[in-house]
């Protein structure tokens, strides 16, 4: 065994101050760490040279963060002065310095040469900066999460994730810093999780949202401020949370969203998503629709009890329900895949739903009415997951077929509810993802 | 397990494959969580019978196992008869509906 330095390893960027705050450790001194293990973080600041009003990199409402992972297998033994303990471990409040030791590796290998940490770089935009954002890995209500590798040369590709959970589970993993991800995986897509808290991202609202332009936002948010605001009825603090927050799920497309990133080549632009990963969870038998501006909307139904009494009031008086189809939903599909191949090359990976479920006893159909899909939730299922496959058999997307891993490994034990994993069903998962995403 | 939608009406005839009531399931038990595992699921009947009354309404919450429902073989059975064995039935698994309790903004 020999002791080897580990050195912070660099993250120059021309033009700016780097900061970090103290290394949170996540392993004791002495720990066995593998090649790639993430075994601490630390947080960091960027500030551009220059006047007040120079733009910051990553903007103001984004934790940026640097997950160290070990360069090598061995024995970890953390220097304990990298660690400043209390605030100065989330504040930046030392000048990155890329040849600092923050400790040594015993490893097998006869040699004391030095070891310079790989990063695995974690970013969560804040829903808003109002929201203390608090400790630990990517901490805070992000509008989206993201993870890439420093040591990636040119830009990376980007995978952006339209996720509900089945998709964020397996790709955030159980601690939801992309930890899984990174240790099982040496991809080096630039990964995007973006979660719209409030409006389902099923084809047609992803659709809608992707071509909206700001006129037609505009539309929609003068409708919320006269309907809900200075409507009959008087708005709580709910009321301006709830429609704070869905004007925020209307108002950006993740998909023509660009996001800085630090690479080899230091700071860069993401390029346009290269995949996109949909769940056939979001595809619902109904949505609502604006009466007047034509928009749709699908919530989470646990949403509506989070509303205030104006919100509920302008739902019930401008919106109607939109009754969906199979045959409609196939079509939904292939209008947001023209929709955003029109303008971006890229492919589409969508997550089949659970088909079946161990709490039925269904004997007969009889009592249904026809179209079963419109009532029976695994028989919309099967059909979803069909009409998956004929897109698939066009060339239009790629399938990860949730309904076979959990047929196979049990969906009682790992898929409960039809959409929460376990973590060995997310794994499975996750390792589907990974297999189309080429290195 | 929470009554979401009861179709029926007491003393009602009911026969084989009428719908009972829709129910909720929320894996999430007793931590808050945003996106909480509920499924919805319908009771339908196999046998025909009369409802004389329900024990729960929409949006209550029961134990497992508890009755939400008396049914009779006969319309003008005494109310005090002792309960015999449990109805009939099947579950489905079925979509959320705007008539359910969960939601009800809509």
């Amino acid at each position: 065994m020999s002791a080897r330095p580990l050195r912070l390893g660099p993250l120059e960027i021309p033009g700016c101050a780097v900061k970090k705050s103290g290394i949170v450790w996540l392993y004791p001194d002495g720990a066995w760490c593998d090649s790639g293990q993430i075994i601490g973080f630390c947080n960091v600041n960027l500030e551009m040279f220059g006047g007040g009003h120079v733009p910051q990199p990553f903007g103001p409402d984004t934790v940026l963060q640097v997950a160290l992972a070990s360069p090598a297998a061995g024995r970890l033994r953390a220097d304990p002065e990298t660690a400043f303990g209390g605030y100065l471990d989330f504040l930046g409040v030392q000048a990155w310095n890329g040849e600092s030791v923050i400790g040594t590796l015993e490893t097998p290998e006869d040699s004391e040469a030095p070891l310079h940490m790989r990063h695995r770089m974690l970013a969560g935009k804040l829903l808003t900066s109002l929201a203390n954002f608090g400790t630990g890995l990517l901490p805070g209500w992000h509008t989206s999460a993201r993870a890439w590798r420093r040591e990636t040369a040119g830009i990376p590709k980007t995978l952006l994730t339209l996720a509900m959970c089945d998709v964020r589970g397996p790709l955030r993993g159980a601690q939801e810093a992309f930890i899984e991800f990174f240790e099982e995986s040496q991809s080096p897509w630039h990964v995007i999780v973006a979660s719209n808290e409030l409006v389902v991202p099923n084809a047609v609202c992803v659709r809608e949202q992707f071509e909206r332009d700001e006129a037609a936002f505009e539309l929609i948010a003068r409708d919320i401020e006269r309907v809900i605001f200075n409507g009959p009825v008087k708005p709580t603090a709910r009321d301006h949370f709830f429609a704070g927050l869905l004007l925020e799920s209307l108002r950006a497309s993740p998909i023509r969203e660009r996001h800085d990133i630090i690479t080899t080549a230091g700071l860069q632009k993401s390029e346009p998503p290269a995949a996109i990963i949909l769940s056939a969870n979001a595809e619902q038998m109904f949505m609502l629709r604006h009466k007047t501006l034509r928009y749709h909307l699908q919530f989470y139904h646990f949403q509506f009890a989070a509303m205030g009494p104006a919100s509920k009031a302008w739902m019930n008086a401008s919106f109607e329900q939109a009754d969906r189809t199979i045959a409609g939903i196939r079509n939904d599909y292939e209008a947001l895949f023209s929709a955003v191949r029109a303008k971006i090359d890229t492919k589409f990976i969508i997550l089949n739903r659970m088909s079946s479920s161990g709490r039925e006893d269904l004997a007969y159909y009889a009592p249904f009415d026809a179209p079963l899909a419109k009532t029976l939730a695994h028989i919309a299922a099967k059909e979803i997951n069909l009409v998956l496959h004929d897109l698939a058999a066009a060339g239009l997307i790629d399938i990860i077929d949730t309904d076979a891993i959990a047929a196979e490994i049990g969906a009682a034990q790992h898929l409960p509810d039809g959409v929460h994993q376990s973590g060995e069903m997310a794994s499975r998962i996750r390792a589907e993802i990974i297999a189309l995403m080429p290195v | 397990m929470r009554v979401e939608t009861l179709y029926p009406l007491p003393g009602a005839r009911l026969l084989v494959g009428a719908k009972l009531a829709d129910i909720s399931m929320d894996l999430s038990g007793a931590f808050a969580q945003n996106c909480p595992p509920i499924s919805f699921h319908r009771i339908v009947l196999r046998e025909p019978c009369f409802l004389r009354a329900w024990l729960a309404q929409p949006g209550q919450v029961c134990a497992q196992g508890a009755s939400i429902a008396i049914f009779s073989d006969a319309e003008d059975e005494p109310a005090d008869t002792a309960i015999a064995r449990p109805v009939r039935i099947m579950t489905a698994g079925i979509t959320y509906h705007p008539g359910m309790w969960t939601g009800q903004a809509v």
